[in-house]
């Protein structure tokens, strides 16, 4: 409904109400004693809230008769009233002459009277769906408008007479009046029942939507009966006394009062459902906050509890299967179209993302439901990127280490190839030479002897060098030996007193022993070439699957990571194995480089 | 008597050079092998005193050629040799129960002879 069309019913009801009750109030409540001003009062009250209560509901569910039932059913109870200043006037002749319109106001008094009271039980009988179930239940209300038509064309036979023997339950009108009451008897007994069946056969989501109003209901009823009873001692006019609007004067007063706050009890009830359903969208909120905090709570738990419905099941679409599965990917068939269950789809570009299979009752609060179904693709998007994000990074994660395992594989190859190659034949070389300068003893040129000297020394520098650069490339006692004593060799290699505290970590994963040890390589290089130091520690330990090393200096300290890429390039390998590289390094307090990474063994 | 000795490398090149060398400096070279198979056959075959064997071989390490070689009765002495250098291996050549290590670059008869009169 447009905000327009809002306002529109709003200034209506407040006119509604006013009109109304305006012979009550003009008359200054003289007539009725001192609590008038106040039993007016409450009376507005019923009037204007069960149409406050259509206004608030025929917004929120255009599609609903059950607001334009309340908002009718209010202006009805509040318009009946208008007899009352007719009806004054021609007691008090105050305040001044209305003629025909007092006249008018009777009639329409009169003829409205029993409206509230049939469009009470259509809306009992449609909520909360607006629409009626039965058969019977359609005979109800289109008997009670029936009647209320006939009433009303008795009265317009000869208007004012009729009306006024009707208000003044004058024969010979009584008859009627007395087939009104125990028809009206009857058709409430019939309603109650209908609502108490509807009531028991219900799930306990249903009962939920159900009850507040089904409880009004029943108030009022059970007061009206009691006051009816009351008044029947006191009055022959069964109409008036069926209609409850007799209460006052005729009743006591605490029959009067809870009568109206029976009456009050229907709008509130309504209200109270619209509030909740407000009230409960909001808990969507919680839903959202629930499902994006990953505590546990999984979607089927968290829409359940939103939904007030623990049924609830969530189903998934898997488009390779073109149908819906649960999480534990069990085939799930969707309830067929009018069964118990309903299924509100949750779609995402018009494609099904999942189905919420819930109560049929849920369908009430189209609102709600759906706001679930928006935090419901909210969370499942949300899963599924994750999970998508999650196997990216282990897929990521995972050809990293491949790429760090064929690099160090390559390496392995490379210095095998060195050493079976160059280096054989430079060692050969070198023996066969030192063969022939053996031979060439004494007999050589002077000038010839010291060429040949200078060849041994420039292939044994060539061999040294060659060397070097293979244990750099691979060194081979890391195959051989584990990553201890490769450190120690690093160790005693270093031009400055390196100390090894080494608790005996065994044999590692091929990748964790080169990593470590190429750091420790690099940290050793650094220290050798930046730290000014004069000692420097190495420390390995194992604790359960996590190893660290600690490369430690007494230098300058001040050392820069970003700014020297070899641990950079270390930290980078580190961390493609899931470990961490740290560097402290105060000026004046020396270099502490640790790393720690995972491992399993070997 | 001059010291029997066994040569076990895989390159051809490198057991034709230290043929000569041993042999000019009194050994005894009875036999070749070229791999951690053949050497085995080989020691059996010629009991010699002394095996100079590289350890890395094609089909296996030259420590593994040791230990078996070891457990037979009267074992003769195992010089290991490499290109590497001793320090590549870390414990692995004291472990081995051979004589001593002698790098390929290094390799003389003085060098030799140092380990047989060494005690063990």
């Amino acid at each position: 409904m447009s905000g327009r069309g809002q306002a529109v019913l709003w200034v209506l009801a407040v006119a509604i109400a006013v009109v109304g009750d305006a012979g009550f109030i003009i008359s200054g409540f003289a007539p009725f004693g001192e609590n008038m001003a106040l039993e007016v009062s409450l009376d507005v009250a019923v009037g204007f809230g069960t149409m406050s209560a259509g206004i608030l509901t025929w917004s929120r569910r255009p599609g609903n008769r059950i607001g334009p039932l309340l908002y009718a059913g209010g202006a009805a109870w509040s318009l009946a009233g208008v007899y009352a200043f007719g009806l004054f006037s021609y007691l008090y002749g105050a305040p001044g002459d209305f003629g025909a319109w007092r006249d008018a106001l009777v009639v329409i008094g009169s003829v409205l009277v029993p409206v509230h009271y049939a469009i009470l039980v259509h809306l009992l009988l449609a909520y909360p769906e607006g629409r009626l179930h039965s058969r019977l239940e359609r005979a109800l209300v289109v008997g009670l408008y029936g009647f209320i038509g006939f009433r009303a064309i008795v009265i317009m036979s000869d208007p004012l007479t009729n009306a006024m023997r009707f208000l003044g339950g004058q024969p010979p009108l009584s008859f009627m009046s007395t087939a009104a009451f125990y028809y009206f008897s009857a058709v409430a007994l019939t309603t109650f029942l209908i609502l108490t069946r509807r009531w028991l056969r219900s799930t306990p989501t249903a009962r939920r939507i159900l009850t507040p109003v089904l409880g009004a209901a029943l108030l009022l009823a059970a007061v009206e009966m009691v006051s009816a009873g009351v008044n029947l001692s006191k009055t022959t006019d069964l109409a008036w006394a069926s209609l409850g609007l007799a209460t006052s004067p005729l009743g006591p007063e605490v029959l009067f009062y809870s009568g109206i706050v029976a009456k009050l009890a229907i709008p509130v009830a309504f209200l109270f459902g619209f509030f909740r359903s407000t009230i409960e969208r909001s808990g969507v909120g919680d839903l959202v906050i629930d499902l994006g905090s990953q505590q546990g709570i999984g979607l089927r738990d968290a829409l359940a509890r939103t939904l007030h419905d623990p049924s609830v099941e969530v189903a998934y679409r898997l488009p390779s299967r073109n149908g819906f599965v649960d999480v534990e990917g069990r085939l799930v068939s969707l309830p067929p179209e009018g069964s118990a269950r309903a299924v509100t789809m949750v779609e995402r570009e018009g494609e099904p993302l999942a189905a919420i299979i819930h109560d049929r009752s849920l369908l009430a609060e189209p609102a709600l439901i759906q706001a679930a179904a928006a935090a419901a693709r909210l969370a499942i998007d949300n899963e599924r990127l994750q999970a998508e994000v999650r196997a990216r990074l282990e897929e990521v994660e995972a050809s990293r280490a491949r790429i760090i395992e064929a690099g160090d594989a390559e390496r392995r190859r490379v210095e095998r190839n060195l050493h079976d190659g160059a280096q054989q034949r430079l060692v050969t070389l070198s023996l066969a030479l030192g063969l022939l300068s053996e031979r060439l003893d004494g007999r050589a040129e002077p000038e010839l002897a010291s060429q040949m000297d200078a060849i041994s020394a420039e292939l044994r520098n060539a061999l040294e060098e060659l060397r070097e650069l293979a244990r750099g490339i691979h060194p081979a006692i890391l195959t051989e030996e584990g990553i201890a004593a490769a450190l120690g060799s690093l160790a005693e290699r270093s031009p400055l007193p390196v100390s090894l505290e080494d608790a005996s970590v065994g044999r590692l994963p091929e990748a964790v022993e080169a990593t470590v040890y190429f750091v420790v390589a690099e940290a050793l290089t650094n220290v050798a070439k930046y730290a000014h130091a004069s000692r420097a520690s190495i420390r390995l330990a194992r604790e359960g699957n996590r190893l660290q090393v600690e490369v430690a200096d007494d230098g300058v300290g001040g050392a820069d990571v970003a700014a020297g890429s070899g641990l950079r390039g270390m930290e980078d390998r580190v961390a493609a194995l899931g470990g961490e590289l740290r560097v402290e390094s105060r000026p004046g307090e020396g270099t502490r480089v640790r790393v720690e990474v995972p491992c399993y063994g070997r | 008597m001059a010291a029997t000795v066994l040569l076990v490398d895989d390159h051809a090149g490198f057991r034709a050079q230290a043929r000569v060398l041993l042999t000019k400096a009194g050994f005894d070279v009875v036999g070749e092998a070229e791999d951690a198979a053949g050497a085995l056959t080989a020691a059996r075959a010629f009991r010699p005193r002394v095996i100079l064997l590289d350890i890395q071989l094609p089909d296996g390490s030259g420590f593994d050629v040791t230990r078996a070689i070891l457990e037979g009765d009267d074992p003769p002495i195992v010089i290991l040799i490499s290109s590497r250098e001793a320090s590549d291996y870390g414990t692995r050549i004291d472990r081995s129960g051979a004589r001593g290590f002698i790098s390929k670059a290094e390799l003389s008869a003085a060098a030799i002879r140092a380990l047989l009169s060494g005690v063990r």
